[in-house]
């Protein structure tokens, strides 16, 4: 019963609903109605110019709103668009290097690599040191471990010696001689591998704990005698700038 | 292209308030007058109405059609009557138990058997007040709340209701033949 005086409530409200959406209707009729004769009286009214004034300044104010409101929600759509395009090509980059061996070495030596101590030993000519090279044509390196400086320079025929030292007292030997002059070097039953250094063969021996490193380019051949690492030599030898 | 793409989303709302304003602001104006008869008070009412009507221009589709025009019409002219009211330090309507109407007050039936006299009877409610005319028309042909109501006539929703109320009961005496010559307030 109660269910039934519902319904038939509700259809009432929709029917007086009706009818004062009807009533509405030709009551915005009457005010058009109204307005129209009062025609003349409305067109000839003064709006103050400070209302003008007003309305041109706030719809600048909502220009500059509106305009600050859309770039603010179309940079917010544009950065997760690239957060995404960021995530799937980190998700790739990871798969990749996980999944191919030879990226993941890459990456691997990337990361294990110091490059710290090849960049802070730049050292310029007889910054560190008084000694004066009096030569007029020769190989200098231009990256020395840090703390070192030249101690002596020394020519013997066309073998040219650069000695290096730091405050540990170790020492580097940089030596040059045109092709063909032979170098004493006691390398005897030490461990050889053969090296590249700037695109071509050279040859790195251990033996005492000393490391040598033997190369040479179109006119002039070279050896490192140091008690420092291979790859400091390879480094070293990679740097050498004709003077 | 993204501040392109900005600019023309913004020059349509911009220019339809423009529009609006361009087409209707003597009337505007002129609404605010006859009720204050005061330059700047009838200012600052089309300011709010402005204000007002900018947070529903997207309801306005039609810039020139009665509709838009009895629209601006009804809401400066109550903001107006609010001015008006307070100035005079008329307090709003005090609440009163709201009967329902519904409830076996008059058969709706028989209001459709009246219907041709909807002319009529639309403006013998706006001659009893034009406020009952105006939230009666405001609820039910715009189709808004009575949250918004209340935000548009620079209201209280309580006095949205009662006047609501009064409005339909006022509709239902005149309907009744039981209309009383009383003036507009």
């Amino acid at each position: 019963m109660n269910r039934q005086q519902n319904r038939k409530n509700e259809k009432q409200n929709k029917l007086l609903s009706a009818f004062y959406d009807y009533i509405g209707e030709y009551h915005i009729d009457n005010i058009c109605a109204d307005m129209e004769s009062r025609k003349d009286a409305i067109d000839s009214t003064e709006v103050p110019q400070s209302l003008d004034a007003w309305f041109e300044q706030y719809v600048r104010g909502i220009r500059r709103k509106e305009f600050r409101r859309r770039f603010a929600g179309k940079v917010k759509i544009f950065s997760s668009r690239a957060a995404v395009v960021l995530v799937v090509l980190l998700f790739s980059f990871v798969t990749l290097s996980l999944s191919v061996d030879a990226i993941r070495t890459q990456i691997f030596n990337l990361l294990s690599t110091d490059f710290q101590k090849y960049s802070s030993v730049r050292i310029e000519d007889g910054q560190t040191s008084n000694v004066k090279i009096e030569w007029e044509y020769y190989y200098f390196p231009t990256y020395v471990p840090e703390g070192f400086y030249i101690e002596t320079v020394k020519g013997t025929g066309s073998v040219k010696t650069i000695w290096f030292v730091n405050g540990s007292n170790e020492h580097i030997v940089f030596a040059q001689a045109p092709n063909g002059v032979d170098f004493n070097l006691d390398i005897e039953d030490g461990t050889k591998k053969e090296v590249v250094i700037k695109d071509r063969k050279a040859v790195f021996v251990e033996k005492d704990k000393k490391n040598f490193l033997i190369w040479n380019n179109e006119e002039y051949s070279f050896s490192l005698i140091s008690t420092m690492d291979e790859e400091i030599l390879q480094f070293i030898a990679e740097s050498l700038e004709k003077k | 292209m993204l501040l392109f793409g900005i600019v023309i989303d913004d020059e349509v709302t911009r220019n339809k308030i423009e529009e609006i304003y361009r087409v209707y602001r003597n009337l505007l104006f002129y609404t605010a007058y006859c009720i204050l008869k005061d330059y700047h008070e009838a200012e600052d009412v089309v300011h709010t109405a402005i204000i007002k009507l900018c947070s529903h221009i997207d309801k306005i589709d039609d810039i020139e059609c009665n509709k838009t025009k009895a629209f601006l019409v009804i809401i400066v002219r109550n903001i107006a009557i609010n001015v008006y009211n307070k100035k005079r330090r008329l307090t709003d309507i005090h609440m009163e138990k709201l009967v329902d109407l519904n409830d076996n007050y008059i058969n709706p039936e028989e209001y459709m058997l009246k219907i041709e006299n909807a002319e009529w009877v639309a403006r013998k409610l706006a001659q009893i007040n034009s406020e009952y005319a105006d939230i009666l028309v405001l609820r039910y042909t715009y189709q808004f709340s009575i949250e918004e109501i209340a935000y548009l006539l620079n209201t209280t929703e309580g006095n949205v209701r009662v006047k609501l109320h009064r409005a339909r009961k006022a509709l239902h005496d005149i309907m009744k033949g039981e209309y009383y010559e009383q003036t507009a307030e």
